[in-house]
Parts: C-alpha cells; sequence; structure tokens
C-alpha cells in the first residue's frame, strides 16, 4: 500500500478549505453518476474540467492515473453487458469464432468503467491537495459523530505504525521459508500455512491491544478526560471569500450535466 | 505478494459509478441508522479506554489485511477481519471499528468509492459483522466453549460473514443494472465461497493464538457476546433472507429487472437509460453455475437451521 504524498506544493487549489474540497468532490462525483450513459461528449468535458484543475493545481496527471487503476478489477463485474444487452447485436469475429456482442450492452459497459474512472480521479484530487486529517475534520463540519471521527483519526495515525510490523512479519515469515509451497522448502501444506498467517494476524492484534493500553495510558498523562480527542487543528469554517469558487465551480458541474441531458435525451 | 486481483478482497469495495445513484443514497441511510445505534450502544456499554482500542485495532485490522498467503501458485488467501473483530470486540464495536476501516480506505486510499461507502459500509461492517455475530454465538451454544468449538465457530463465523456480503454486494449490482442478476450473483458468491474459505483459515489460526497467548481477551467477549438477542436475530435473518433471496434473484431475474425500473424512474424518467435489465438470455452459464449457488446457499440454510435447533433444545435440556 502506497503512502499517499502528503500534498507539498501550494496552489489555490491547495489552499481552499478542506471542506469546500470535499464538498466540491462529492458534488462532482454524484453529478458524475447521475450523467446518462453514453453522453460521451459530457464525459469529455468532466475529463477536461478535472484536467485543468489537476494542471492547475500543480499535479502531475500520469500519477493520479496509474493510481486509478485501483478500479480494474471490479470492471470484471460489468462485462457480462456487453454480451446480455438488448439487440441490435454485432457480430464480431474472434479466432476464427463469431461472438455477438450487444452494442447497446457494449456502450453501457464503456460509460460505467468511464463514469468510475472520472470519479476515482475527483476523489484523487481531494487527496492530493489536502492532508487526510484535514479531510477528517472537514467530516466534523459535516455534523458526523466527533467520537467516530476520533476513532477514524486514531486508526490512521496508527496505520503505519503498525502496517510496518506486518511488514516486519512478513519478511520474518520469508527469510525462514515459511511461505514455502512445501516441506522440502522448509514450508508445509495449505493448512499450515493458512495457520501460520493466521497466527500473524492473531499476534497483531494483540500487539495492538496492547499498544492501544500504552496509548491510553499517554493520553490520559496528558489529560484526556473520556471525551473525544479535540481537533488538532480546529477545523475551520468556509470562509466568505471562498464563496463565488463554490458557486463557479458547482456551476460549471451542473452545465456539464445538463448538457449531457440534453445531448442524450 | 503476487495475486491474482480478482481473487482479492478488492472484490468487495464497490468504487464509484458502479451502483445507480438512488441505490447508493437508500443503502446510505441504512447504514447511517446502524451506525448511529452502533455509537450509542458502544457509549453505553463500554468505558472510556475503548476509543484507544478500537482506533488502534482499527489501524491493526486494515493493516492485517496485508497478510496473505499463497494457495495455489497465484492466488492468494486474505484477511477481511469482520469476524475477528466481532469475536474480540463484540457487534456494535465491531461494526465502528470495521466503518471506519473501511471509511479510510474510500476517503484517502480510493478503495472504494465515496457516494457509494454507504452500501460498502452496508456489506461489509453491517452485514460481516452482524452475520458473523449470529454464526458466532449460535454455534458456539452448539459446540459450548470447548477449544474446538470456539475455533470452528470462527471459522464458520468469518466464511458466512464474507459468503453473505458478497452476496449483498451482488444484489445491489444487480439492481443498479451494472451487471445482470443471474451472472453476477453465482458468480460473485462462488468467487467468495473461495476467498470465505481463506478468512475462514486465518480467522481460526489467529483464534488458535490468542487462545494460546492471551486468552482472557476471549474470554470477556465470551461471555460478554451473551448479547442482547435482537441482534443476534436481525443477524440471521439477514443471512437467511440473502441466501434465499439471492438464487430465487438470479434464476429471475425479471423480479429485479422490475426493481431496477421503479428505481429508475425515482431516478428521473429517462427511460432508455434506466432500461437496464433486458431479459438476459446467456446460455451455458446459466445452469451449473447456479446449481453450485443453491447448492452452497442450501447448505448455509441447512447449517443455519440444524444450529438454531440443536441450541433452541440444549437451552431446554438446560432449563429443564
Amino acid at each position: 500500500m502506497e503512502k499517499t504524498e502528503t500534498p507539498t506544493n501550494n496552489s489555490k487549489f491547495h489552499q481552499l478549505n478542506p471542506l469546500v474540497k470535499l464538498l466540491f468532490t462529492i458534488v462532482f462525483i454524484v453529478f458524475i453518476n447521475l450523467t446518462p450513459a453514453k453522453a460521451w461528449g459530457a464525459y469529455a468535458l468532466f475529463f477536461l474540467y478535472l484536467i485543468t484543475i489537476i494542471s492547475s493545481a500543480g499535479l502531475k496527471f500520469s500519477d493520479l492515473a496509474k493510481r486509478t487503476l485501483i478500479s480494474l478489477p471490479f470492471i470484471l463485474a460489468a462485462i457480462p453487458l456487453i454480451f446480455a444487452g438488448n439487440s441490435p447485436y454485432e457480430v464480431i469475429p474472434i479466432f476464427g469464432n463469431e461472438i455477438m456482442i450487444s452494442v447497446e450492452g457494449w456502450q453501457k459497459f464503456l460509460s460505467i468503467t468511464i463514469k468510475s474512472i472520472l470519479s476515482i480521479l475527483a476523489a484523487l484530487l481531494l487527496v492530493s491537495t489536502s492532508r487526510p486529517t484535514e479531510i477528517f475534520f472537514a467530516l466534523e463540519r459535516l455534523k458526523i459523530p466527533s467520537l467516530f471521527i476520533s476513532i477514524i483519526n486514531l486508526a490512521y495515525h496508527y496505520l503505519f505504525v503498525i502496517q510496518d510490523e506486518v511488514l516486519c512479519m512478513t519478511r520474518a515469515r520469508s527469510s525462514r521459508s515459511s511461505s514455502g509451497l512445501t516441506k522440502k522448502s522448509g514450508g508445509g501444506g495449505l493448512m499450515w500455512r493458512a495457520m501460520i498467517t493466521g497466527g500473524m494476524a492473531g499476534s497483531i492484534l494483540i500487539r495492538s491491544i496492547e499498544r492501544s493500553d500504552r496509548v491510553y495510558a499517554a493520553m490520559l498523562s496528558r489529560g484526556y478526560n473520556g471525551k473525544t480527542i479535540p481537533s488538532i487543528q480546529d477545523s475551520k469554517n468556509i470562509n466568505r471569500s471562498e464563496y463565488p469558487t463554490i458557486i463557479i465551480g458547482v456551476f460549471l458541474v451542473l452545465i456539464i450535466w445538463i448538457y449531457s441531458l440534453l445531448i442524450v435525451g | 505478494m503476487s495475486h491474482l486481483p480478482f481473487l482479492s478482497s478488492k472484490l468487495m469495495h464497490i468504487p464509484d459509478g458502479f451502483l445507480s445513484v438512488l441505490v447508493s443514497v437508500i443503502f446510505w441511510i441504512i447504514s447511517i441508522m446502524v451506525i448511529i445505534k452502533a455509537l450509542r450502544e458502544t457509549n453505553r456499554l463500554l468505558s472510556e479506554r475503548q476509543l484507544p482500542l478500537m482506533g488502534v485495532l482499527a489501524a491493526a485490522i486494515f493493516a492485517g489485511q496485508m497478510l496473505n498467503f499463497t494457495v495455489i501458485g497465484g492466488t492468494s488467501g486474505h484477511l477481511l477481519g469482520a469476524a475477528l473483530a466481532t469475536i474480540l470486540l463484540g457487534p456494535w464495536s465491531a461494526i465502528i471499528v470495521i466503518t471506519s476501516v473501511v471509511s479510510i480506505q474510500a476517503l484517502v486510499f480510493q478503495d472504494g468509492g465515496l457516494i457509494v461507502l454507504g452500501a460498502n459500509i452496508f456489506n461489509m461492517a453491517i452485514i460481516g459483522v452482524l452475520v458473523s455475530n449470529s454464526i458466532f454465538s449460535l454455534s458456539k451454544k452448539l459446540f459450548g466453549s470447548k477449544k474446538w468449538g470456539i475455533i470452528v465457530s470462527g471459522f464458520l463465523a468469518a466464511w458466512g460473514s464474507i459468503f453473505i456480503a458478497s452476496l449483498s454486494c451482488a444484489i445491489q449490482l444487480a439492481i443498479s443494472g451494472t451487471s445482470p442478476a443471474n451472472i453476477v450473483i453465482p458468480a460473485m458468491a462462488g468467487i467468495h465461497a473461495l476467498i470465505g474459505i481463506g478468512e475462514g483459515l486465518i480467522t481460526a489460526g489467529a483464534i488458535i493464538f490468542i487462545l494460546a497467548a492471551r486468552k482472557d481477551l476471549l474470554e470477556v467477549n465470551l461471555t460478554n457476546s451473551a448479547n442482547s438477542k435482537g441482534i443476534l436475530i436481525g443477524g440471521s435473518i439477514i443471512a437467511v433472507v440473502l441466501a434465499i433471496l439471492s438464487p430465487l434473484a438470479s434464476s429471475h431475474p425479471d423480479g429485479l429487472e422490475w426493481v431496477a425500473e421503479k428505481s429508475g424512474f425515482l431516478g428521473f424518467a429517462n427511460d432508455a437509460f434506466y432500461n437496464i435489465i433486458p431479459d438476459y438470455t446467456f446460455p451455458g452459464i446459466d445452469d451449473p453455475s447456479l446449481a453450485t449457488i443453491v447448492a452452497g446457499i442450501l447448505g448455509v440454510v441447512i447449517v443455519f437451521s440444524v444450529v438454531v435447533g440443536l441450541s433452541q433444545r440444549k437451552k431446554q435440556t438446560t432449563i429443564n
């Protein structure tokens, strides 16, 4: 799992209130998903819109594009649409066989894939221009219970520490050949390998429970009162000067969406 | 760490674009209601050291999802962790912990979408936890608190949580019109029946280790998880309904087509776009995989009814 790079440069988009960015991202993704299938022109406009923000924020598109691949396995779920859609069908010869492909199903499949990639790009734009903790505190502004925010925040803080532990353990396992597939290579059968992995999971959990005792003691020593952890930087209210940006940003999304309804409907 | 992508836990994290907005909103509402209830229960039941415990355990389960073992060249078993969290923390706290894991994965790592996050929370955190809670409690009643009984219960709970959650995921995809019901339901169920075995074995291994190293951690919740009957029955009902609904839906996609059309009209009246599940005919795939899934689900129902029946009888004898 790659660490998300903390935002380094300071474009205008970086400096926007994280709550504004979060809300804009959600609005953007919702309207992409409300866009009908086969609205190719609108998809292109949404893409152009994203590219404009990405480049003006000084981010490299190629870095973001790589990470959109995360949705790749899921595209399998939509592939049956290609073959099972409505008529008209087109016959395509592949390796001497003739395969029936539904035109409508194919277009729907392509639409879902494009929408998914656009949504992920928008979400990536959010995380590459704001720190995760900023996003969590922005959630607090959206009336999400602060107990929950505190837990997420703590979990995120300890994630990398515990991930290092897991990596150490995995390395230890492979250095002792216990990941071998047979007894000869120092390993064991399938059951044995599964039980070893289970033992590792168990020991990570026990270590973490013991760690949480220490965390609790440390929190107490710093005056933890049994309530939620106070926000490190109090999440800021949306600044008045940011309203025009929000309105223009959302307005553009709406225009693209209406355009999509016009060209398809 | 080579593994085929489609055999990893990624298949349960739906990205944005794959569920219709209406379906996403409905599952957001359900998930929010359950999470609020869970937060209240956690607040009420548990001491103040629960906050750091839940936070660090969420991190541990997130990190533990990196653990894998080779099954056969190229494919590997993974951990999702809903059952382990339930066994260690009890259902309400486990819901919060897994919800945090899934939320961080979506917000920070784009593993799962933002507007479909409600549906992902519903599948992995709510169904995963409630179903494993019910299976674990019921089969523990059946086996008693012998050591092997706890281990077997852990395996069953982990397998059941993955399997039933995948059914829910498949139904959401089918209702949204992303994938035809008669293909996506058997496919998801088949793959996750296998993934569930990996999850079950890792969970069992973890329980063996915890029993050996810190038995006290399990004992607290073993007595504690004589929890309210409502949540136990709720989890069982979810499991049974999904197990019965899925083969029905995949053999009669018309029903789901009707739902999809309805939800399409509610979304906005765009007939061409939302007339999404036509009369699929997909010769060849239909029958054999359907047969497997029906068998799998029958298995679940039979195990469930046997376990429920036996535990009822056991209770009666202890009362007498």
